[in-house]
């Protein structure tokens, strides 16, 4: 669940980046986040990651009170959020295989436990016989899958995918984002996506947040224009 | 962080010790100069300080006298001479003592002195023992009024607290330029292993932001780079104290051709082993811990 309450986020050089912002996201909820450059999207992603904190207001994030949380929680909070970053990147000296696994261990997961898991999510992600191969050699599709195997192998309970569609070409975005919604039907999971794609949010019918000069003008089901 | 995943951190930190390895040798290279510089100053002013305690334990001043002096002119001087405060004792030991004393001395050589039975060149002199314990204020005065007996036939004094003097001076002169050298070292060392440490940071920086994004804990992110300091420090310390030992052997056999001469004691190597080793092993993993501490500053905020 996350739950903003009132959060205002002013920077250092005195720029608004959110004001006053409340908004409500149930377990197991899709939800798009949408504005144009500059609403407070990437302000509002680095709060629910923890790399900011707000200047005012409450942000709780699977049970974390993210204003009040001290600084050696905040690995506990990631553990329990998958990111999806755009360019997804893939750490090119790693292969396939190591580049989820990568993220296991960094937890301190058992070389037993990565195995299994790693192999099984590649499995999932539909890179058998992929395991070896170097970002390099794979295509966008099977990287941006990767990079999803990678959000999703320590089993959080969010992802947020942030402009993961930035730059890849359209059959490649909606491939993402039917395995973002495939995700999420499947097995449950609070999915937020951060873009300012209009085509993809309007196909795929879901809740839309839409942010503007850092204050949220809409909050409903359906497409960025659809009349009310 | 669990044990299971120090097989992994270890790898990460000589991963980054290999990938930088010329910015990892020249860490290694200076981190070895400071470390022998520091080792030297301690064995050289512990040298120093023992010859100095053997030479204060010497507590005896001669003083020549004037050739032609008469033995009731000698028996007046040594009245004197007992009479000086802190005195003890005053033996005189005249020319031909004095003689006999060389030839024993050099043994094999002693065909050497023959030549002077005729016509020796040598004084007579009082050995003036003086109280053991007393300071170096009271060794002056009693030096002064030695001389004050210039006119009773005293020509010259040989006393050993100039040298021991001249061999403080000399020790405290060594321990000032020699610390202030360490410390440049030091600088030195922590500012290359820190940049060593960076550049092993920045190449692998995209890694780190992952590793904190799927929620790696800032200890394990960190523990390779401080492991590579540690690595980088302990390595040093066992080449410097290679080279320590090498270098302290060879100097020592250098000085000693004088010492068998009796000027100078040189001290054994094993003396100062062990706390060496903890030196060197201490100085090289704190420079390291810190430098990589240093390092991983700037990744604090990300």
């Amino acid at each position: 669940m996350i739950e903003l309450q009132n959060v205002t986020k002013t920077y250092p050089n005195g720029t608004k980046a959110l004001k006053n912002v409340n908004l409500h996201i149930d377990d197991g909820e899709f939800v798009f986040i949408v504005g144009a450059s500059g609403a407070g999207k990437t302000t509002l992603s680095r709060l629910l990651l923890r790399e900011e904190k707000p200047t005012s207001g409450q942000i709780l994030v699977n049970g974390f009170n993210l204003k009040r949380m001290p600084e050696w929680r905040v690995p506990k909070l990631r553990r329990t959020l998958g990111v999806v970053f755009q360019n997804f990147r893939l750490l090119p000296h790693m292969t396939v295989y190591e580049n989820v696994a990568f993220a296991m261990r960094a937890v301190g997961k058992k070389k037993k436990d990565i195995e299994k898991t790693a192999k099984s999510m590649l499995g999932v992600m539909h890179l058998d016989g992929k395991e070896n191969n170097f970002p390099d050699e794979l295509s966008g599709g099977e990287q941006q899958r990767v990079a999803l195997a990678r959000a999703l192998v320590n089993n959080p309970s969010t992802i947020i995918a942030d402009e993961p569609t930035g730059n890849i070409d359209p059959r490649l975005s909606r491939e993402l984002m039917k395995l973002l919604v495939d995700i999420n039907e499947s097995v449950g999971k609070t999915v937020v996506v951060i873009t300012h794609e209009q085509e993809l949010v309007d196909y795929y019918r879901k809740r839309v947040v839409t942010l503007k000069d850092g204050e949220i003008v809409s909050d409903r089901t359906g497409g960025m224009f659809d009349e009310d | 962080m669990r044990i299971r995943n120090l097989g992994y951190v270890f790898r990460l930190a000589f991963q980054g010790i290999f990938r930088n390895g010329f910015m990892s040798f020249a860490s290694i290279l200076v981190l070895i100069c400071c470390l022998v510089v520091t080792g030297s100053t301690y064995v050289l002013t512990e040298n120093i300080t023992y010859n100095i305690d053997q030479l204060s334990g010497y507590n005896k001043i001669v003083c020549f006298v004037k050739e032609d002096a008469a033995e009731f002119e000698l028996a007046s001087l040594q009245e004197k001479i007992e009479k000086i405060g802190n005195v003890s004792e005053v033996r005189l030991i005249t020319k031909d003592e004095a003689l006999k004393s060389y030839e024993e001395e050099y043994g094999d050589f002693s065909y050497l002195f023959d030549m002077f039975e005729e016509d020796n060149p040598l004084k007579d002199s009082f050995e003036v023992t003086y109280k053991e314990g007393i300071s170096l204020k009271e060794i002056n005065t009693l030096v002064n009024s030695l001389e004050n007996l210039e006119e009773d036939g005293i020509v010259k004094i040989n006393n050993r607290q100039d040298i021991t003097k001249k061999l403080d001076d000399l020790k405290n002169v060594i321990s000032i330029v020699l610390t202030w050298l360490t410390i440049l070292l030091f600088v030195i060392s922590f500012f290359v292993v820190m940049n060593t440490i960076r550049l092993s940071v920045f190449s692998r920086r995209e890694e780190i932001a992952i590793m904190h994004y799927v929620g790696a804990t800032r200890f394990f992110v960190a523990l390779p780079f401080l492991i590579e300091g540690t690595v980088l420090g302990l390595f040093s310390a066992a080449i410097a104290y290679g080279v320590q030992y090498f270098l302290y052997g060879a100097l020592s056999a250098e000085v000693l051709g004088i010492g068998e001469n009796g000027f100078v004691t040189v001290l054994p190597f094993e003396k100062f082993q062990w706390i060496l080793a903890i030196i060197f092993a201490a100085v090289s993993v704190a420079t390291g811990l810190v430098a990589g501490f240093a390092a991983l500053r700037g990744d604090k905020k990300k």
